[in-house]
C-alpha cells in the first residue's frame, strides 16, 4: 500500500541544493544584509523607543494603580505565550524526529533569545502585584499560600530566570555547529570562537550535541510549564477574588503551544517572502506545522469549555461572578474576539485541505490566532489588573457585590503595545546577525538522508531515520 | 526501526493465524482460571440483586465507592485502543503496526466491562437500563440533558460503536485471509464477516479511506468520554471534586494507565502465543518513550488539582487533602499512587536498558495501573467522606467482599473476553504487518546503511 | 399540583439555633409519621441510618469551658438545588411552591443527588424496608413505604401540605398560618422549628427572616436554601468557634 500522493498525503520534494552550497549561502547571509533587512529594522526600532517614551510616560504615574497598566501586562504575557513558546517547535519535532522540521527549527530558536526581552518586560510587572503579605486579616490567596518572605516576587522572579536560562542555552547549543563553521569561514568574528566552544565535528562531539539538545530542549519544555504556571497564577488567578481554576495555568500552557506554532508559521512565511529563503522553507514544513495547529484550536475550545462547564454547574457566587466578568458580562467582546479567533475561524479554515495545502493559508490562520490570542490576554490580564485590591480584603470570595468596569486602552497603552511588540521583532532581527536563519548542520542532514527511489509503480521520496 | 519482521507473507499468514487454528496448553490454563473469577463475580451479583446494596460497603455519605472507582478505572483502561490506534495511525507511527489490534480490542471490551460498574452499582440494573433510553413517551418524560448521568452513556456508547466500527474496518482483510484458509460453516460464517473482500485496489483503498476517517472522527469522541466521566465528579459540589482540571486530568490519566495496559498485554502475547518476531523489545521501547511523555503529563495535572485545591485555604477542602495525604490508610494509598504511578515507572522508562526488557515492563505496566486504580480510588471516596465543612456527618468507608470479588470478576471478564476473541479472529493485523515490510527499507549514507520508510511521519 | 401556583405558597421553615435544647423529639416525630425505617445496631454501625431530621452536636470550647451546640438539619429545599440537575430521570424536582420533590418510583438509585447534596440530608434505602410485626399498623398510611435501592429525604411533610390545601379549597378560603405543620414542628417542645409560607406577609415565617440572627446554612455555595437558621444568643461567646464532633 504505497499510498503516497494518493490519500491527500503531501509528497516531500528533494532539495536541490548541496551542502556546499547552503554553506556558502548561509554564511554569507550573516555577513551582509540587504535594504529590506534595514528597513525592517530601522521601523522596528524606532518604534520600540516610542514603546519606551510611553512606558516612562506610564511609569511616572507610579506602580501602585494596577489598573492602568492592564494593556501592558496583556502584552507582554501574550509575547510569553507567542514569541516566548514558538522554539518549542524546534525541541518537540527534533523528539519525534521529523525530517520536515529542518529547514524551521532555526527560526523558532532564534526566538529563544527573544525570551530574555520578554523577560526584562516582565520585571515592571512585579512591582504592580500585592505581596502574599498583606496583612493577617486580608489574606490574599495565591500558590505561595503563606510563604514567609519574598512571595510572590523573589519565588516567581526565579523560576521565570530559570526559564529564559533554559531558552537560551537551548539556543545556544541548538547553534553550536553552525558557530564551528563560521569560525571557519572568513566572515569570522570573536563570539563564533567562543561560542563554538572547539567544535571540530568528532563523533562523541556529534553525541554531546544530541544529549546537549534533549537535555536543554527538556529543560525548556518544562520552563515553558513553569511560565505558563507562574503566570497567570500570580498575575491572573491570584488577583480576582473567587478564581479558583486549577485547568487555567494548562489552559494558558495550551495557548502558549498554539501562538508558538502561530508565530513560527509567520515567522516562516516572512522569511521566505522578504528573507530571500524560499529556497528553503517549502511548503512541507507549513503543511506539518498546521496538523498540530488545528488540534490546538480544537483543544482551545475543550480546555475553555472544561472550566465552564465546571463553574456554570457549580453555581457558587464566586464562579457566576468570575464567569460574568471576564466572559459573559464586563469583558465579553473580548471573550468573543477569542473565542471567534482562536477557535472558531481557525479551525473551520484549518478543516479544509486546500487552505493547509498552501503557504499563504497557515499564514493568515496564524495571523487570526495571533490577533485572537492577544483578545484572549487583554480579557484575561487587563481584567485581573482592574480588580482592586480592597475588593480582595474585603469580601474575599466572590465578584458577587460589583463587577469591575471595562478598561479600554488610551494613546500610552497603544504605544506601549506597539512598543513591545516591534522591541520582540526589533531584538530577533538583531539576533539573525549572530547566526544563519536557517540550520545549517540539520538541512546538510537532510540532503544526506533524502532519497528517490521508485517503489511498486511510482517513485517516492524515501527518508532515512537514523537510531 | 528496524524492520520487525523478517519472514515471508507466508510464514506471517501461518504465525498470526496460528492462535485461530490451534490451542495450546497455557490457552486452557488461562480460561480455566479467569472463568472461576467471572464466575464468583456473577455470584456476588445475583446476591447483590437479592439482598439490596446492604452486602456493600457504602453508607452515608459515601455513596459510591468501588463499582464507581472501578468504572472511572475500566473507561480509562479503554483509552488505549483510540489512542494506540488513531493518533499512531494518524501520526504514522511505524511501531503501531503489530499493537493496533490488540489495542482495540482491549477498548470494547474494557468498555463493556465498564458499563456493566454502574449498572450493579444502582442496584437494580434493569431500572438503570431502562432509563438509559427516552423511555416515558407517554408522560412526556424523558431523561434530563442536565444531568452527566445522561451524558455519560451516550459519549460511552457513541465510542463502543465508533470503536467496534473501527476493529472491524481493520479486521476485514484479515477475515478474507482466513476465509480463505477454512472449510465448511467457518468458511461461511468469515466469508459473511470479509463483506466480498478480494483485495483490489479499490477496495484497499476505501479501507484506508475508512480507516483514516474514523481515526479522525473517533479522537475527538475519546476525548469526550473521559471528559464526561470526569464531570460526573466535577460538576458535583464535593471538595476535591470540584475542580476545572478534572477532564484533561482524567483524559490523560486514562491514557496512561491504557497504553500501560496495552503493554501488559503485549507482554502476555508475547508469553502465551510465543509472537517473538512481531511483538519485539522495539515496540516496548517505543511503548515506554510515549509513557514517559504522557506520565509526565499526568503529573502535572496532578499537581496543578493539588495546587488549586488548596488556593483558597478553605477549611473543607484542606480537611480532604489532609485526610488523603495524612490519614490511615489513605495515606499508604497516595504513597504507592506517587510511586508506583509516577516516579518509579518514568525512572525506570528513562534507561533504554529496561524499556526494552519485556519482563520488567510488564511488571511495571501492572504496577502503573495499580496507581491508576488507587488514584481514583483517592479522588471519590476521601471527598465524599469529609464532604463540607459540617463535620458532624463525616463518614468513612470500608469496601465488603462483595466489591472486591465483583472487582476481581472484572479483569477476569476482560481477560477472558479477550482470550476468546483470539481465538476466533487474528490478534495482530496480517496485512498491517505486511504492508510495513513493504514499506520499510534501508538507505546508504556514507559508509554506514539507516533505516529508512516511504513516507514521511 | 395546579392549585399550589394559584397559591402562590412558598413553604419555607426558619430554625431558631437559640431555642433548640438538641432533645430529638422531631427527630421521633419525623420516624413516625413519615415511615422511617427503625434504626437498628447493625444501620448504625454500618453508618447508614436514616433521619430525615437530625440534631448536629458540636463541641465548642475546650476542657472544662466546653458547650454543646446543637444544629437540626434537614433537607433545605433548596431554590438552586445540587442535587436536583444531576439526576438523570427527573427522580427530584422542584415544586412551585418551593418544596424539592423526591419522586420515589421514577428513582434508579445512581445516588448523584445524595453525593452532591452539600448538607448530607438524603438517605438511601440499601435494606428492604420491614418493621417489627407489631409495628405494621403504626405505619402513616399517606406516606409510601420506600423500598430498597430508592433514594429519600424530608418532604417537609408534603402530605400535610397537600391534604390542608385541600380541606382550604373544600372551604373555599386561605391557608391560615399556623394551621399546618410538619412533624417535626409539631413536636418541637421549645417552638424552635417554625414552618411556613414565604409569601405570606402576615404569616410568622416572614417575620422571623428578617430577623438580623437569620443566615442560611452553606450559602456561599449559592444553593439558596429555603430553610432559614437563627444564630444562637450567647453572650459568653469569645470569637471563633472550635468544632469538632465524637
Amino acid at each position: 500500500m504505497a499510498n503516497n500522493g494518493h490519500n491527500g498525503h503531501h509528497v516531500p520534494e528533494a532539495l536541490g541544493l548541496t551542502p556546499a552550497e547552503i554553506t556558502a549561502d548561509q554564511v554569507s547571509r550573516v555577513v551582509s544584509s540587504g535594504p529590506k533587512y534595514r528597513t525592517a529594522l530601522i521601523l522596528s526600532g524606532a518604534l520600540f523607543a516610542l514603546g519606551i517614551v510611553g512606558f516612562v510616560i506610564r511609569a511616572l504615574e507610579g506602580f501602585d494603580d494596577r489598573s492602568i497598566w492592564g494593556y501592558y501586562a496583556a502584552t507582554m504575557v501574550w509575547l510569553l505565550t507567542t514569541a516566548g513558546a514558538a522554539p518549542l517547535s524546534a525541541f518537540a519535532f527534533r523528539m519525534t524526529k521529523a525530517n520536515w522540521r529542518k529547514p524551521m527549527v532555526r527560526a523558532a530558536e532564534i526566538w529563544g533569545a527573544v525570551t530574555i526581552y520578554i523577560f526584562l518586560l516582565l520585571i515592571p510587572m512585579y512591582f504592580m502585584i500585592p505581596s502574599s503579605q498583606t496583612g493577617a486579616d486580608s489574606f490574599r490567596p495565591t500558590i505561595w499560600f503563606h510563604a514567609s518572605w519574598g512571595a510572590p516576587h523573589l519565588w516567581s522572579a526565579m523560576g521565570m530566570l530559570g526559564f529564559i536560562l533554559a531558552a537560551a542555552c537551548f539556543f545556544w547549543i541548538t547553534t553550536v555547529p553552525d558557530h564551528a563553521v563560521l569560525r571557519d569561514s572568513d566572515a569570522s568574528r570573536s563570539w563564533n570562537r567562543r561560542l563554538a566552544i572547539r567544535w571540530r565535528g568528532t563523533s562523541t562531539q556529534w553525541q554531546i550535541l544530541q544529549v546537549g539538545i534533549i537535555l536543554f530542549g527538556t529543560f525548556f519544555f518544562m520552563g515553558l510549564f513553569t511560565a505558563h504556571f507562574l503566570v497567570p497564577s500570580d498575575f491572573a488567578l491570584a488577583l480576582v477574588p473567587g478564581w479558583k481554576d486549577a485547568i487555567f495555568p494548562a489552559y494558558h500552557m495550551l495557548t502558549a503551544l498554539q501562538g508558538g506554532l502561530a508565530t513560527l508559521i509567520v515567522t516562516m512565511y516572512v522569511m521566505r517572502r522578504w528573507g530571500g529563503l524560499s529556497d528553503y522553507i517549502k511548503m512541507e514544513p507549513f503543511w506539518a506545522l498546521t496538523k498540530p495547529l488545528i488540534a490546538t484550536c480544537f483543544l482551545w475550545f475543550y480546555f475553555w469549555w472544561c472550566a465552564f462547564i465546571v463553574y456554570w454547574f457549580g453555581r457558587s457566587d464566586g464562579e457566576i461572578g468570575v464567569l460574568r466578568y471576564i466572559q459573559f458580562e464586563t469583558y465579553r467582546p473580548f471573550f468573543l474576539a477569542g473565542f471567534l479567533l482562536c477557535f472558531l475561524i481557525p479551525g473551520i479554515l484549518l478543516i479544509a485541505n486546500p487552505v493547509r495545502k498552501s503557504i499563504i493559508g497557515p499564514t493568515i490562520v496564524s495571523l487570526i490566532i495571533l490577533v485572537g490570542l492577544f483578545f484572549d490576554r487583554i480579557r484575561i490580564y487587563v481584567a485581573s489588573f482592574g480588580v482592586p485590591n480592597d475588593e480582595v480584603g474585603h469580601h474575599a470570595f466572590d465578584l458577587s457585590h460589583a463587577l469591575p468596569a471595562m478598561i479600554l486602552p488610551d494613546a500610552i497603552d497603544i504605544m506601549m503595545i506597539v512598543g513591545a511588540i516591534s522591541g520582540a521583532v526589533f531584538v530577533y532581527l538583531l539576533v539573525t546577525r549572530l547566526v544563519p536563519p536557517i540550520s545549517m548542520w540539520e538541512m546538510k542532514e537532510d540532503v544526506l538522508l533524502r532519497v528517490i527511489r521508485p517503489l511498486l509503480r511510482g517513485t517516492y521520496t524515501l527518508i532515512g531515520k537514523p537510531r | 526501526m528496524k524492520a520487525p519482521v523478517v519472514a515471508s507473507d507466508q510464514l506471517i499468514n501461518e504465525e498470526l493465524l496460528n492462535t485461530v487454528l490451534v490451542t495450546n496448553k497455557r490457552f486452557w490454563m488461562l480460561a480455566v482460571l479467569l472463568s472461576t473469577g467471572v464466575f464468583a463475580a456473577v455470584v456476588v451479583v445475583v446476591l447483590l440483586i437479592i439482598n439490596g446494596l446492604s452486602i456493600t460497603g457504602f453508607n452515608r455519605p459515601v455513596m459510591w465507592g468501588f463499582y464507581i472507582t472501578n468504572f472511572v478505572f475500566w473507561i480509562g483502561i479503554s483509552h488505549a485502543g483510540v489512542m494506540i490506534s488513531a493518533i499512531l495511525r494518524l501520526s504514522q507511527a511505524e511501531w503501531r503496526r503489530p499493537v493496533t489490534r490488540a489495542a482495540e480490542v482491549l477498548t470494547v471490551f474494557s468498555l463493556l466491562t465498564a458499563m456493566m460498574n454502574p449498572l450493579i452499582h444502582t442496584g437494580r440494573p434493569w431500572r438503570t437500563i431502562y432509563w438509559l433510553f427516552p423511555y416515558d413517551f407517554a408522560r412526556g418524560i424523558w431523561p434530563d440533558i442536565r444531568s452527566p448521568f445522561v451524558w455519560d452513556p451516550s459519549a460511552v456508547f457513541t465510542y463502543l460503536t465508533g470503536s467496534t466500527a473501527f476493529v472491524f474496518i481493520a479486521l476485514v482483510p484479515d477475515f478474507a485471509v482466513i476465509r480463505d484458509r477454512t472449510t465448511g460453516w467457518r468458511h461461511v460464517v468469515y466469508g459473511a464477516l470479509a463483506l466480498g473482500w478480494r483485495g483490489t485496489p479499490r477496495q484497499w483503498k476505501l479501507q484506508i479511506v475508512a480507516g483514516v476517517l474514523l481515526s479522525a472522527i473517533i479522537l475527538p469522541v475519546f476525548v469526550s468520554v473521559h471528559s464526561i466521566v470526569s464531570w460526573d465528579f466535577a460538576v458535583a459540589l464535593v471538595p476535591a471534586w470540584h475542580t476545572t482540571i478534572f477532564a484533561p486530568y482524567f483524559v490523560i490519566g486514562a491514557v496512561h494507565s491504557g497504553v500501560s495496559a496495552v503493554i501488559t498485554m503485549m507482554a502476555a502475547m508475547r508469553w502465551l502465543f510465543k509472537w517473538d518476531n512481531y511483538i519485539t523489545p522495539d515496540h516496548f521501547d517505543s511503548l515506554g518513550r510515549l509513557l514517559i511523555v504522557v506520565a509526565s503529563a499526568w503529573f502535572y495535572f496532578t499537581l496543578l488539582e493539588l495546587f488549586f485545591s488548596i488556593f483558597y485555604v478553605e477549611s473543607h477542602e484542606i480537611a480532604v487533602w489532609d485526610l488523603r495525604f495524612f490519614q490511615w490508610p489513605y495515606n499508604l494509598m497516595v504513597i504507592v499512587f506517587v510511586f508506583t504511578g509516577y516516579i518509579f515507572p518514568v525512572g525506570l522508562w528513562l534507561s533504554k536498558r529496561v524499556r526494552r526488557n519485556i519482563v520488567a515492563m510488564f511488571w511495571i505496566s501492572i504496577f502503573v495501573n495499580i496507581a491508576m486504580w488507587l488514584e481514583r480510588f483517592l479522588i471519590i471516596v476521601p471527598g465524599l467522606q469529609y464532604k463540607q465543612a459540617a463535620t458532624f456527618s463525616w463518614g468513612s468507608y470500608m469496601p465488603s467482599a462483595a466489591e472486591g470479588i465483583f472487582v476481581l470478576g472484572t479483569f477476569c471478564f476482560v481477560g477472558l473476553l479477550l482470550l476468546i476473541f483470539s481465538k476466533f479472529f487474528p490478534l495482530i493485523p496480517l496485512f498491517d504487518i505486511k504492508e510495513g515490510k513493504v514499506l520499510t527499507t534501508e538507505i546508504q549514507v556514507g559508509r554506514v546503511g539507516v533505516p529508512a520508510v516511504y513516507r514521511e511521519e | 399540583m395546579v392549585r399550589a401556583s394559584e397559591r402562590d405558597s412558598k413553604w419555607s421553615m426558619v430554625v431558631d439555633i437559640d431555642r433548640c435544647s438538641g432533645c430529638q423529639a422531631c427527630v421521633i416525630a419525623c420516624h413516625a409519621e413519615n415511615n422511617i425505617k427503625l434504626p437498628d445496631e447493625e444501620m448504625y454501625e454500618t453508618g447508614r441510618t436514616q433521619n430525615w431530621i437530625r440534631i448536629d452536636r458540636y463541641w465548642e470550647g475546650e476542657f472544662p469551658d466546653v458547650k454543646a451546640r446543637f444544629l437540626p438539619v434537614f433537607c433545605q429545599h433548596c431554590g438552586n438545588a445540587p442535587c436536583e440537575p444531576v439526576c438523570p430521570v427527573y427522580a427530584t424536582y422542584h415544586s412551585l411552591d418551593g418544596l424539592n420533590i423526591q419522586v420515589y418510583n421514577r428513582c434508579v438509585g445512581t445516588r448523584f443527588c445524595a453525593n452532591n447534596d452539600p448538607y448530607n440530608v438524603r438517605f438511601f434505602n440499601w435494606w428492604e424496608p420491614i418493621w417489627p410485626d407489631i409495628m405494621r399498623n403504626y405505619l402513616n398510611p399517606d406516606v409510601t413505604v420506600r423500598s430498597k435501592g430508592i433514594m429519600e429525604k424530608c418532604t417537609m411533610c408534603v402530605h400535610r401540605i397537600r391534604r390542608a390545601e385541600r380541606t382550604a379549597d373544600r372551604d373555599g378560603r386561605e391557608i391560615n398560618d399556623g394551621e399546618l405543620m410538619p412533624a417535626c414542628a409539631q413536636a418541637c417542645p421549645t417552638g424552635s422549628l417554625v414552618f411556613g409560607d414565604l409569601n405570606d406577609d402576615n404569616s410568622k415565617v416572614s417575620h422571623m427572616v428578617e430577623d438580623e440572627r437569620a443566615y442560611r446554612l452553606l450559602e456561599s455555595l449559592g444553593t439558596g436554601p429555603n430553610v432559614v437558621y437563627l444564630k444562637k444568643v450567647d453572650p459568653e461567646y469569645k470569637g471563633e468557634a472550635v468544632k469538632h464532633h465524637g
